[in-house]
């Protein structure tokens, strides 16, 4: 085909079209919600801005939020709302543009969250279990971290003056939100506790360590920088930070001894010495009390270990905040600076709801993380935030069979005309959602701690689920394939934007341009 | 119940059984005052437990438990099978539990208050003393003699499901013996506890303690982060231990385990 051809074709479409619409499509098609919604979405595209430059990036980070996980977190929302639910969107399912990611590790098929989560952040690939360090590691060789440190978004912002948070609801040292800001050759050596002599020996530090030292180690790195910290840490994981002396037990502990470092260093004292003006809270109450238009600066450890599951949160002893809650005041903090800031925050524990093998308390700490997004979208300006959602990696969770429109996302399957759950070739009903993988089927009512089914013995394979209420929070699904966990996958996920740079988005990507996005808009590295 | 180890072994000779009984005859020969001086806190106590069988042929398997208690914190150890398990008591009344693999030198946290084997801890009675109050309340008692640390007290239940019978030191919140029948003929199980050995050394307490705070430990949470660790992936088929006494009874006082509700090891 010519251009000329081409280009004539094309106007002879146009105006065919144009002239044929009204009469030629049934007012039944043209007025239906399903042709108007989606030509609306087609004209806000048209109407998007071309503005590539942000004051602000803010990153999600779902652990394990797989396109699937969206799937079924979109239908189980609709579906608490009363809806039938696929009709659906989580928050940031509305933002404009959407490319998909991959994932693979350098040495991984299916990757890990260490590895992914430096890509994102330090716009390279590495291996798996190692933390803002490039694939010439030796996983737990401390003597090859110096020389192969790679230096994070959050550090780069942090050198251009930006205010930088950090938010998780698992452990702040574990490996996503460890990316950020720490150098380590296992994403297990949260505290020296954890290290082999050898490493401690070798001059390595721990991540619980980098994090406090933050701002000295990276002017060490950068001769004549001058960085101010991290404004914002807020997550799990106090056990790292505190001595192995019960003295040192918070109102919040739940061990005997909740402190692991066996230096019998205090961390969260050394912040506080460090940051006369920073603010240490480690319960909903401190947190509640924290006045963000005063506050410079604020570190928050709000569990021993990970923080609880959204569905879980109300049994914590001290109270926690939600992840809505921690970025909403996250931002309130951060944007006090007229440079703008750069805020990661994680929702951790959906990976963790689904190694367990529940979707319930995956899907319900999605929906949390959803709702925090949105928080983030009313208190920032489109115009000059980039928002990035997205994942680290995804989980073999399957939406299968075929369910009516608006079947319990959680129940069995139940088909189209039908009021009966269906049966399988082996005449026994089976759920909508799946792991290819994991602990397998265990009904523990209405426990809200996916973490419990760990305490039970390997069930995978077909059960009979004729008088179990799937639907129950403390239902794990069936796993075919026997193992102590379940485990991640190797698909794409889904990245998520908007805001100024957003268009960028598109296509099939690495992710480690999820790094060179965040470095466009906010001009990162400046010739 | 009968699979209550890995490595049960057949009874050969009485000389635990003797020696057990020597030493709780000595054990509180110091103690003539009529209010014990020994704190039940601090204690280690160690249990033969000997299950017979009349199902097929006539079998005896025989193994041990010992208890140990610090404070708040409780454990059992089952040195058959290599594996310790403790709870801690929180303020609040929750009880966390732990899973330590001594064999591995590695150790899982659980949450406090969650569901563990299918049930959530509440009873703290029942780790604390390896029989739960509430059994003990569904007894009758038969007789009670000595003082101080040395009272006894004699209680037993005669029930179609069968004989149990308990003796208890109430100062130290202590089993001295305890037995269970159910069945009959060829269908009669049997189980008895013995209390073989009893201390009260701190240093020895803290010790053992101390040990298992010195294992690699890993947050039940974390077992799916790192598949690359042989331990995680292999620790569900090493078993779950769940006993104690009680556990072993409705509140009927039924020995649940001999209903062919048995848990691997």
């Amino acid at each position: 085909m010519n251009n000329t051809f081409k280009a004539s074709y094309a106007v002879l479409a146009l105006v065919v079209s144009s002239a044929l619409n009204a009469d030629v499509l049934p007012s039944y098609q043209t007025n239906s919600a399903w042709y108007t919604d989606a030509q609306n979405s087609i004209n806000k595209k048209l109407n998007s801005n071309n503005q590539f430059k942000a004051k602000n990036v803010i990153i999600f980070v779902g652990d394990g939020m797989g396109v699937s996980t969206l799937t079924a977190a979109r239908i189980l929302q609709g579906q608490q709302a009363g809806n039938n639910g696929e009709e659906g969107y989580l928050s940031f399912e509305t933002f404009p543009h959407t490319a998909l990611v991959k994932t693979y590790n350098v040495d991984a098929q299916t990757p890990d969250s260490a590895g992914t989560m430096t890509a994102m952040m330090s716009g390279l690939k590495t291996d798996v279990g190692v933390i803002g360090v490039d694939e010439d590691i030796v996983r737990g060789d401390c003597s090859t971290v110096a020389g192969n440190e790679v230096v994070s978004a959050l550090e780069l912002a942090e050198i251009k003056g930006l205010s930088t948070g950090i938010v998780s609801t698992a452990r702040i040292t574990h490996a996503t939100p460890a990316a950020t800001f720490a150098k380590s050759a296992d994403r297990n050596w949260e505290d020296i506790s954890d290290m082999p002599e050898d490493a401690v020996t070798g001059g390595c530090k721990d991540i619980a360590d980098q994090l406090v030292n933050f701002e000295a180690n990276l002017e060490a790195r950068f001769k004549g920088v001058d960085v101010n910290g991290i404004e914002v840490v807020m997550g799990g994981g106090r056990r790292h930070f505190l001595p192995k002396d019960a003295s040192f037990n918070s109102s919040d502990a739940v061990s005997e001894v909740e402190g692991d470092r066996t230096d019998e260093r205090d961390l969260t004292a050394e912040w506080q010495s460090q940051y006369s003006n920073g603010v240490y809270v480690m319960d909903q109450a401190g947190f509640d009390a924290i006045n963000t238009e005063s506050t410079e600066r604020v570190m928050g450890l709000f569990n021993e270990s990970h923080m609880q599951y959204e569905a879980d949160r109300q049994n914590d002893i001290a109270g926690e905040p939600s992840i809505a809650e921690m970025t909403s005041k996250a931002i309130d903090i951060l944007d006090n600076n007229d440079q703008g800031f750069f805020l990661m925050v994680e929702s951790g524990r959906i990976d963790h709801g689904h190694h367990a093998g529940s979707a319930y308390n995956a899907l319900t700490d999605t929906i949390a993380l959803s709702d925090a997004v949105k928080a983030a979208v009313e208190k920032t300006d489109p115009n000059e935030t980039l928002i990035l959602v997205t994942a680290d990696h995804g989980h073999v969770f399957t939406i299968a069979g075929y369910p009516k429109r608006g079947n319990p996302i959680l129940g069995k399957v139940v088909g189209i005309g039908s009021d009966k759950p269906a049966t399988a070739s082996d005449g026994l009903p089976y759920t909508t959602l799946g792991y290819t993988n994991g602990n397998g089927m265990h009904d523990l009512g209405s426990e809200t701690n996916a973490d419990a089914g760990y305490s039970e013995e390997i069930n995978a394979g077909r059960q009979d689920l004729t008088n179990v209420d799937t639907t129950a929070s403390g239902f794990h699904q069936e796993a075919l394939i026997p193992m102590s966990s379940e485990t991640h996958s190797g698909e794409d996920i889904a990245l998520h934007a908007q805001g100024p740079g957003a268009q960028l988005v598109q296509g099939v990507v690495e992710q480690s341009v999820v790094f060179h996005l965040i470095e466009q808009s906010l001009d990162l590295i400046q010739e | 119940m009968l699979n209550l180890l890995h490595r049960e072994f057949i009874v050969k000779n009485n000389y635990l059984l003797t020696l057990a009984l020597t030493t709780i005859s000595g054990l509180y020969s110091a103690q003539t005052f009529a209010q014990c001086e020994l704190n039940p806190d601090i204690l280690n106590a160690s249990y033969q437990l000997t299950s017979s069988s009349n199902q097929t042929a006539k079998t005896v398997h025989q193994s041990q438990i010992n208890l140990w208690r610090q404070g708040n914190t409780v454990a059992h150890q089952y040195p058959q099978t290599d594996i310790t398990e403790s709870w801690y008591l929180l303020a609040n009344q929750q009880i966390k539990p732990s899973r330590y693999f001594d064999g591995y030198q590695r150790a899982i946290e659980y949450q406090p208050g969650e569901v563990v084997h299918g049930k959530t801890e509440k009873d703290w009675s029942y780790r604390y003393q390896l029989v739960s109050n509430k059994l003990i309340e569904q007894l009758t008692l038969v007789n009670e003699s000595g003082q101080g640390c040395k009272r006894t007290q004699r209680f037993s239940k005669n029930s179609p499901n069968g004989l149990v019978t308990l003796t208890w030191l109430p100062e130290l919140k202590l089993i001295s013996q305890f037995s269970w029948q159910q069945g009959k003929g060829k269908q009669q199980v049997t189980e008895d506890w013995k209390l073989i050995e009893v201390g009260h050394n701190p240093a020895t307490i803290k010790a053992f303690f101390n040990n298992l705070s010195q294992y690699k430990t890993t947050d039940y949470a974390d077992i799916g982060d790192d598949h690359s660790d042989p331990f995680l992936t292999q620790m569900v088929t090493l078993g779950f231990v769940e006993h104690g006494a009680s556990g072993f009874y409705d509140v009927q006082g039924h020995a649940l385990e001999a209903n062919g509700h048995q848990h691997s090891h």
